[in-house]
C-alpha cells in the first residue's frame, strides 16, 4: 500500500515560502562570497566587505534583490528561450478572418509568394534558351 | 499574435509542464527507491555546489548541511521538480515540447 502523498510544501504556504526564501538567502550569500573573494582575496577585509554586501542586499532592500536574484536564476537557466520558443511556435496560429473582414496578406505571406513566383516565371521568359545541339 | 489560438497553447503547455514536472514525485512514490537514490545524489549535488563556492572548510559542511535539510529531506518533490525542470531545460526539451505542441495545434 502506497503511502499518502506528503506535498509538504501546500500543507502550510506560508511555511513553505519561508524556507524557499531562506534557501535563496543562502545561495545569493555565496554568491556574494565568491563575488568578494574573487576581488578581494581572502583576508579579514574580505569579510567585513561580505557582511556589509550581505546586511545591505540580504536584510535591507532584501524585497529589491530578491526579485532580481530569482530573475537573474530564472533567466541563467534559460527560461527567456522557452519565452522566445513559444512567441515564434504561437505565430504560426494564422488569424482566421471574420465574415466580412478583409484578410490580411501579412498573415500568412501570400502577396510575398504570388510576387515570388511572378518573378520566376519573369526569369523563365527571359531566359535565353539553349542552343541547338547535333543536326 | 493570435489571442484565438494562441489561448489552447498555453493551456496545453501548462498542462505538458505540470505532468513533465510531476514525473519525479511519481516515480519516487511507486518506487521508493528511486526517492532515497534522489535524495542522496542530490546531497552530493549540494555540497559540489557549495564546495564551488566557498572551498573545502567547515562553513561549507554547515551551509550544506542546511540546504540537504530543506531542499532534500524538507521538500523533497519540489526540489526534485526544479531539478528536472533545470535539466530538461538544458537540453533544449521543452523547446522541442512547445514546437510539438504548437505544431499539432496549429490550425491547417
Amino acid at each position: 500500500m502506497l503511502a499518502p502523498l506528503d506535498l509538504g510544501c501546500f500543507g502550510n504556504i506560508a511555511t513553505c515560502f519561508t524556507d524557499l526564501m531562506l534557501v535563496l538567502k543562502i545561495f545569493l550569500l555565496l554568491t556574494i562570497i565568491s563575488f568578494v573573494r574573487n576581488h578581494i582575496g581572502t583576508g579579514s577585509l574580505s569579510w567585513v566587505v561580505i557582511g556589509l554586501f550581505a546586511w545591505f542586499i540580504l536584510f535591507d532592500y532584501w524585497v529589491f534583490f530578491g526579485g532580481i536574484f530569482l530573475l537573474y536564476t530564472l533567466l541563467a537557466f534559460g527560461v527567456g528561450q522557452l519565452i522566445i520558443d513559444y512567441m515564434f511556435v504561437s505565430q504560426g496560429f494564422g488569424a482566421q478572418p471574420q465574415p466580412g473582414e478583409p484578410e490580411s496578406p501579412m498573415g500568412h505571406g501570400m502577396d510575398v509568394l504570388q510576387r515570388m513566383e511572378a518573378a520566376k516565371r519573369m526569369q523563365g521568359a527571359l531566359r535565353p534558351k539553349p542552343p541547338m545541339m547535333g543536326r | 499574435m493570435n489571442e484565438r489560438g494562441a489561448i489552447p497553447l498555453i493551456i496545453f503547455l501548462v498542462l505538458a509542464f505540470v505532468l513533465v514536472l510531476a514525473l519525479p514525485a511519481i516515480i519516487m512514490e511507486l518506487f521508493p527507491i528511486v526517492k532515497l537514490l534522489f535524495q542522496v545524489m542530490m546531497a552530493f549535488l549540494l555540497y559540489a555546489i557549495v564546495r564551488t563556492y566557498l572551498g573545502s572548510s567547515p562553513l561549507t559542511l554547515i551551509i550544506t548541511a542546511i540546504l540537504v535539510y530543506v531542499l532534500v529531506f524538507k521538500y523533497t518533490y519540489i526540489t526534485s521538480a526544479a531539478w528536472i525542470f533545470q535539466t530538461i531545460l538544458m537540453f533544449a526539451g521543452f523547446s522541442v515540447m512547445i514546437w510539438v505542441l504548437g505544431l499539432s495545434l496549429r490550425k491547417h
